[in-house]
């Protein structure tokens, strides 16, 4: 059985582990996107919860628009559209419904 | 078998239409993600929050330190971290790039995001307390430390001297000079919004709180400016 820490080493021990990589501050991706929804539907969004997932997918990227839409193989302006909340789930492209229900599969 | 469509990462960024030739910006880096909210680019939140997040949360539990909150729930604090995100997104148009990072820029925003929370979320006050005693004065501490500060200085530095009989002639009072500076100073910090941080210590609307500033600060320019004797104050902050 190891000898008990004395202070100095427990709170040095401590200290290490607030620095580690693993006690970053982890994006919560629904509160986010419920955060930002609110606000797309305060602007008048009437897709807010579509539109603020396909911002977040692109988000996490750091793309701008034009070039996330390229990427992604789809037309910038329905891109933006969709962006703005402006269309529904039946009329996303198929790659942007795959990239919001990738999104928010296993993310807390 | 239809070809994929590849989901586009950070990893191969393609190089903007004006690049030179050298390595594009990563996209990822603050002053590209603030360009980027300053353009209204709302998917650049999730950009600061995912690769910046980190930052603004230790900013925030520095706040929440000084405030007297030593611990705080996880949810609560990804409530704030995301608060301060969106409230840096809103002033991220006042940002510029080779000075201080956004979230040490706007600490005084950020403040204000948890200092609303550890209002909510205080300890029920004292009934004996007089709430309206104290919105309306500012706190005594405060007062003193400033007040002292310049009592010190107006003896030490000429110039200091000189700032306390341009007030007197310019019938600035006391309270309104430390006002002033006390607005200077919070700006100075990067507080985007001196006026809304302050306000609540004066008991007045951040509107009025701005008239205040702006009233005597053009007193003072009109005696500065009217009298030779004061020339040397022509560059000074609170007047300049």
């Amino acid at each position: 059985m190891p000898a008990p820490l004395t202070d100095d080493a427990a709170s040095a021990r401590a200290a290490a582990r607030r620095r580690h990589p693993s006690a970053r501050w982890l994006v919560p991706v629904r509160t986010l996107c419920a955060r930002v929804s609110e606000r797309l539907r305060a602007g008048g969004a009437e897709h807010a919860d579509i539109a603020a997932a396909l911002l977040h997918a692109r988000g996490v990227t750091g793309l701008d628009l034009e070039t996330f839409a390229a990427r992604a193989g789809v037309d910038v302006e329905a891109l933006a559209r969709a962006e703005g909340g402006d269309v529904a789930w039946p009329d996303l492209p198929p790659v942007l419904r795959m990239l919001v229900r990738g999104d928010v599969r296993g993310r807390p | 078998m239809a070809p994929t469509t590849p989901v586009p990462t950070t990893s191969d960024p393609a190089p903007g239409p004006d690049a030179p030739g050298g390595p594009p910006p990563d996209p990822t880096a603050v002053e590209v993600v603030m360009a980027r909210l300053a353009a209204g680019d709302t998917a650049a939140v999730f950009t600061l929050a995912e690769h910046h997040g980190s930052r603004i949360a230790g900013v925030v539990r520095r706040h929440l330190r000084h405030c007297g909150v030593d611990r705080i729930a996880p949810e609560d604090l990804d409530g704030l971290v995301i608060d301060s995100c969106l409230a840096l997104a809103d002033v991220a148009g006042a940002w510029r790039h080779g000075g201080a990072l956004p979230w040490w820029w706007a600490s005084g925003r950020i403040l204000g995001v948890v200092a609303e929370w550890v209002g909510v979320h205080a300890d029920a006050l004292d009934d004996r307390f007089d709430l309206e005693e104290a919105r309306t004065a500012p706190a005594p501490t405060d007062d003193e430390d400033i007040a002292a500060t310049f009592a010190r200085l107006v003896d030490e530095v000429p110039i200091v001297g000189l700032v306390a009989e341009a007030c007197r002639v310019a019938r600035v009072e006391e309270a309104a000079l430390f006002c002033l500076l006390e607005y200077r100073i919070q700006k100075d910090q990067g507080d985007p919004s001196p006026a809304h941080t302050l306000a609540p210590r004066y008991g007045v609307t951040p509107e009025a709180l701005r008239q205040r500033v702006s009233r005597n600060t053009r007193r003072l320019r009109r005696v500065v400016a009217a009298e030779p004797r004061f020339a040397p104050l022509a560059d000074f902050v609170l007047v300049a």
